[in-house]
């Protein structure tokens, strides 16, 4: 599976983090399918969404099968091995 | 006619034509389409946001929810658990519970798996959603959907994106006759006369995608569908002449020179 970074993350000190502390501190996600590693820890739906440079307004989250309210997003944080979905509307018959 | 009204589960629209928003060439030609055809509902799909590219246009961005009615469609759904998945967070994303439940089945004909999408609408119907549902042209299948509580029936004129307009009208017509929820054609339509057909069977509404979207220009078919849909309705409305076996001259006999 790629290892994808965050755009807008620190990516040296991702490397700090991953040399120096324990590996399990690390966050791994599924997002949309596909792996990202090095997310920071607690890292709430809202700060994901502001590194993925997604608006807030035009898409919902999903984790791990279950709905994650908007109103929640600045509280929700991410745990080790969350499957996240991000989806938004396109066109469709 | 401007009372009359296309009413489902309680909210009124202006217009009974209410198209797709797939298989445009971009999403502007989609806008200039649907503001052609003055339909105030479009379909939508729910898909994955395009995490390596998060600046790609998004259709929110040319045609505005607060506008235009989106009805969240559930193509690519195989279960009711996937469409009751899909549905909600289209709730989430756009706060409708107003949406299209379609269960298809083989991607030959793309034709409704009717068992799975009785027990599809059940589920959403129990989890709060407005369901208008596709289904086949089965009078049966129709009635057990509409006493399940969908808002409205929504019977295929011909295969999804065939093109070839109603070939059951019989069914359709008994599903109007049956149905006391709006029946809207939903796939089949390949022109304007398509259209105008199914209104004149009394439906109370036609969905299309491929048809606007398929014509050489989809902005003047978007036109055509719209005065179609209202020609279609009128004729309905109007009540027409009895079919007759011969000729009944038009100009009187008496007094010929």
């Amino acid at each position: 599976m790629l290892r994808k970074y965050v755009s807008g993350v620190n990516r040296p000190r991702q490397h700090y983090i991953a040399r120096y502390k324990l590996e399990s501190l690390d966050v791994k996600v599924i997002i949309n399918g596909e792996e990202y590693a090095d997310l920071p820890e607690a890292i709430t739906v809202a700060k994901l969404l502001e590194h993925l440079s997604l608006p807030r307004k035009k898409i919902a989250v999903e984790r791990n099968l279950e709905v994650v309210s908007k109103s929640t997003f600045d509280e929700v944080t991410l745990q080790d091995g969350d499957r996240i979905e991000i989806i938004h509307f396109i066109g469709g018959g | 006619m401007s009372s009359d009204l296309l009413t489902v589960a309680g909210r009124t629209f202006k217009s009974r034509l209410i198209i797709g928003t797939g298989k445009y060439k971009d999403y502007a030609q989609n806008a200039a389409a649907l503001e052609a055809s003055g339909a105030d509902m479009v379909t939508v799909a729910v898909r994955r946001v395009n995490l390596t590219d998060p600046k790609q246009p998004m259709l929110v961005d040319f045609i505005d929810p607060a506008q235009t009615t989106y009805l969240p469609n559930t193509a690519g759904c195989f279960t009711g658990e996937d469409a009751v998945r899909t549905l909600r967070l289209a709730r989430e994303a756009g706060g409708w519970d107003l949406v299209k439940l379609e269960v298809l089945s083989d991607p030959k004909h793309l034709y409704p798996d009717m068992e799975e999408t009785l027990r599809a609408a059940e589920l959403l119907i129990k989890d709060g959603f407005q369901v208008m549902v596709y289904c086949s042209d089965d009078p049966v299948f129709a009635r057990k959907l509409e006493e399940l509580g969908c808002c409205a029936i929504m019977p295929l004129g011909a295969p999804i994106g065939s093109g070839l307009g109603i070939q059951n009208p019989v069914n359709i017509r008994l599903i109007v006759e049956q149905s006391k929820v709006p029946v809207i054609v939903d796939a089949g339509v390949g022109t304007a006369s398509d259209a105008t057909i199914a209104m004149e069977l009394g439906c109370d509404g036609v969905l299309m995608n491929t048809a606007i979207a398929g014509a050489k220009d989809p902005v003047l078919m978007a036109r055509a569908m719209k005065h179609a849909v209202i020609a279609g309705r009128e004729a309905y409305l109007a009540g027409r002449m009895p079919r007759k076996m011969y000729a009944d001259p038009s100009s009187p006999l008496a007094g010929l020179i």
